[in-house]
């Protein structure tokens, strides 16, 4: 037997999980980029320079580098700075709550219809489509129009509108590995059709669900901003991004660009960050 | 005469994170016209990448370090991609592996045969569509018509590797690269096609380069053999003078590693088989539904298994072989109902196996599947893949006790215990294939089925697979039901052979009467596309 192995068990070929991730710049700059700033936001009322709803009326649309306040005041004399930071709090938690449910409804949604009969499999996939089909403000007016504007109607409209998209994905790759081998294997091995959905076939979506998770949190943070700035999300007084940013656009063309630039860029940032941290995750986790 | 492909001399470097392996470390090779050389070698050991860095078809991250590669007096090392154009196709053909993966998927085969008409023959569309008939025509293709229409899916692997060949052939290269035309078919396909490419080759008086790891190919196609090793030529020379006397142990070993008609593997008889029957299969059928409302196709329904009794007798080898399509498979996934039977019953030690709960079955009755590589789920360390059915299915009582056990299976199959927590992707093709075996013995079963074990694996290390399968089976007193294409492994091993053709099981006899007269035509095709590793007939180019 040419091939025997007794003795030593060889060397790896491929390097830890965390090695290849740190080895990935972008997924590690992504990453970086996050912890900084969830751990700004998390930190925000010892972080802040000043209370970011205080107004000051004699010291409105202060500019960049004013005494007191490095990135100026807004029309109301608040701190810009402080409002920057205070104001992802809401973002983050709206964009990242909502996508998980989104994620694990999606997936329990593909799967079930991946290896359901074909009528029920028909059936959720049709009802997906009519879910694609909806346009999503209305669900947010809807919504708004229910339960009082605010984080909970930003919550649910992405969970709306990120549950059709997750759900085709899960089902099309579900479908693709239902028909390979190691399914049947399994089958021969004695496992029933939930074990095999449950500990076969999920461990091989996980990474694509990750990956799409990933990206589709920064596509929720620019859109629960609209959102917001629409007046349908986060409510005055309190400090949101989107808010900020339609707030800031009022005073925009009066020559007082870094009311509405400010938030935009930490936006962008927040954005950009969870893409290459989806990017680099589809690198490492698919070799 | 002036050799048609000279390589001198060549080094091809890989280059990877931290090193850099030397792929080919001074190759050197003729082909002369008309003549067919066989580059031989396990899989790894860069017959592959010679070929590709003939073509200049290497990977990225290779590169040729030294060396010369002339054709027809050109050096062809250096050459831009565009100069090297000129000589693709036109100068030299190539033929794939994998004619599944390298027909394009999205074109019909006779705008693929037609574009390499025009671009080659420079003819005009009609005339491009005529060219591609007639070549249909001479690779024995019978309804070139609707050939020409379909796509590549709509074919089998062999019409599919006979289009291959007629792409390769069009232009009219004074070059054919063949690198294992054959190993993806079944093997009375394999000599089919062999044959196809020997014919083209006399006619046209090309020069052929053809890729194998089988000496039983060698014997039966070329003139010429140069065997390599390591990225190393080891032995070249006449295929007849390497047949009857190799100078390398390499060669030996790989001629050894050809399983020859008649020649029984020493310990296959050691085992003496009892009468009692442990699975017995009564006239089952079953039929697939293909098409029907919302696929956009007629509703049709496939016969893939008819009216097949077959009974396996306790501690036996049984083996069942045909062509790929014959329903062999299918047949094997019906016994142990995996696939639903449309009729017959299904008796697995006395009780039919859709009364007797799943549980004990699955533990009685287990399955090595042909493709280890798919079979093994590509996400989870095979210690866990290994131990979960023990769990399930009661086998082992607590997570020690899995343990321990996976860690016996995997000694019993020769890998290391610390090779549990891996991922199948860590493995090469045959210890994948130990994986597969370690998991379906783990559980103890009394009948394995074995659906083509081998047929994915190199010529040697399909031997030591076989070796070990033996071994097994005396040691843990095994009934095997050994599912093949190979008449020559299934002769080898089984004690006795059925035959399916087209659904249908058309004999079944011991293996000693093998060579009866009264054989099937179907078990004599069989019997004739075996390509034994002995010079049959004198190949020299005069």
């Amino acid at each position: 037997m040419s091939t025997d192995t007794h003795g030593a068990a060889p060397p790896r070929l491929r390097r830890s999980f965390p090695a290849r991730f740190v080895r990935n710049r972008e997924a590690f700059l992504g990453l970086v980029v996050l912890v900084v700033v969830i751990g700004m936001s998390a930190l925000a009322p010892w972080l802040a320079p000043q209370d970011p709803n205080l107004g000051d009326a004699r010291n409105v649309l202060a500019p960049v580098g004013a005494p007191g306040h490095l990135l100026g005041t807004d029309d109301q004399g608040r701190d810009v700075l402080s409002r920057v930071i205070h104001g992802g709090r809401g973002a983050l938690v709206v964009a990242i709550a909502s996508v998980t449910v989104a994620v694990g409804i999606g997936t329990a949604l593909g799967l079930l219809a991946a290896f359901a009969g074909r009528r029920t499999s028909g059936l959720l996939m049709r009802v997906v489509d009519l879910m694609f089909a909806f346009p999503v403000i209305l669900v947010a007016l809807s919504l708004a129009a229910i339960i009082q504007p605010g984080a909970w109607v930003l919550i649910g409209t992405v969970v709306f509108a990120a549950v059709p998209y997750v759900t085709r994905i899960v089902f099309a790759e579900a479908r693709i590995e239902r028909e390979k081998d190691y399914v049947e294997a399994a089958r021969s091995l004695g496992a029933s059709e939930a074990a095999i959905v449950r500990t076969e076939v999920l461990p091989n979506l996980i990474s694509s669900v990750v990956i799409y998770g990933t990206s589709l949190v920064g596509v929720n943070i620019v859109f629960t901003a609209s959102l917001s700035a629409l007046g349908l999300g986060i409510q005055p007084p309190d400090a949101d991004w989107g808010r900020m940013i339609s707030e800031g656009a009022k005073v925009l063309v009066t020559g007082h660009p870094g009311v509405a630039s400010f938030p935009a860029v930490a936006i962008l940032l927040v954005a950009l960050a969870f893409n290459w941290l989806g990017d680099g995750l589809r690198d490492v986790l698919n070799p | 005469m002036t050799a048609v492909l000279t390589v001198r001399d060549l080094h091809v470097e890989f280059a990877l994170p931290g090193a850099a392996v030397n792929a080919v470390r001074g190759a050197d090779l003729e082909v002369d016209r008309g003549e067919v050389l066989a580059l031989v070698g396990e899989s790894g050991s860069g017959k592959s990448v010679t070929a590709a860095a003939v073509l200049g078809l290497l990977p990225r991250t290779a590169r040729i370090a030294r060396g010369s590669i002339r054709f027809e007096g050109t050096e062809l090392v250096g050459l831009t991609d565009r100069r090297l154009n000129t000589f693709r196709g036109a100068g030299i053909g190539m033929i794939f592996q994998n004619p599944v993966t390298s027909l394009d998927p999205s074109f019909t085969i006779g705008s693929q045969l037609g574009d390499t008409a025009r671009l080659h023959l420079r003819v005009s569309r009609t005339q491009a569509r005529d060219v591609a008939h007639t070549w249909l025509d001479r690779v024995g293709i019978r309804e070139a018509d609707r050939v020409l229409r379909a796509y590549p899916h709509e074919l089998s692997g062999g019409m599919r590797q006979r289009v291959m060949i007629a792409l390769a052939g069009l232009s009219g290269p004074r070059l054919l690269i063949a690198d294992e035309p054959t190993t993806a078919l079944d093997a009375v396909v394999q000599k089919q096609i062999l044959d196809l490419v020997l014919g083209l080759a006399g006619e046209t008086k090309t020069a052929v380069l053809l890729i194998t790891h089988d000496f039983g190919v060698v014997s039966h196609t070329s003139s010429r053999v140069a065997v390599m090793r390591e990225g190393v030529i080891v032995e070249a020379g006449s295929t007849a003078q390497v047949l009857d006397a190799p100078q390398h142990p390499y060669t030996r070993t790989l001629i050894d590693a050809v399983p020859e008609i008649g020649r029984r593997y020493p310990r296959a008889d050691r085992a003496s088989s009892g009468d009692t029957p442990i699975l017995e299969l009564r006239s089952v059928s079953t039929e697939f539904v293909a098409g029907g409302v919302g696929t956009g196709r007629h509703r049709s329904v496939v016969r893939a298994v008819r009216d097949v009794s077959l009974s396996v007798r306790r501690g036996e080898t049984f083996g069942l072989i045909g062509e790929s399509g014959s329903g062999k498979s299918t047949l094997a996934r019906l016994a142990g109902g995996l696939v639903p039977r449309t009729s017959g019953t299904v008796t697995f030690d006395g009780a039919d196996i859709a009364d007797s709960g799943a549980h004990e079955l699955r533990r009685r009755f287990q399955y090595v599947f042909q493709d280890a590589t798919t079979a093994l789920n590509p996400r989870i360390t095979v210690g866990e893949q290994i131990a979960r059915p023990l769990r399930r299915l009661g086998k082992a009582t607590d997570r020690g006790d899995a343990t321990a056990q996976v860690h016996r299976a995997l000694e019993l199959v020769g890998l290391h215990p610390g090779h549990a927590d891996r991922y199948p992707r860590e493995f090469s093709g045959g210890q994948r294939q130990r994986v597969g075996i370690a998991r379906a013995i783990a559980l103890e079963p009394e009948l394995l089925i074995l659906d083509e074990p081998t047929s994915a694996l190199d010529v040697s290390t399909q031997a030591s697979i076989l070796d070990l399968l033996l071994d097994l089976k005396a040691e843990l007193d095994l009934t095997y039901l050994f599912i093949g294409h190979n008449l020559a492994i299934i002769a080898a091993l089984c004690d006795r052979i059925g035959v399916m053709r087209e659904g249908s099981l058309v004999e079944t006899f011991p293996a000693g009467e093998l060579f009866a007269p009264q054989r099937h035509p179907d078990t004599r095709a069989l019997l004739d596309a075996v390509l034994p590793p002995v010079p049959t007939r004198d190949r020299e180019a005069s």
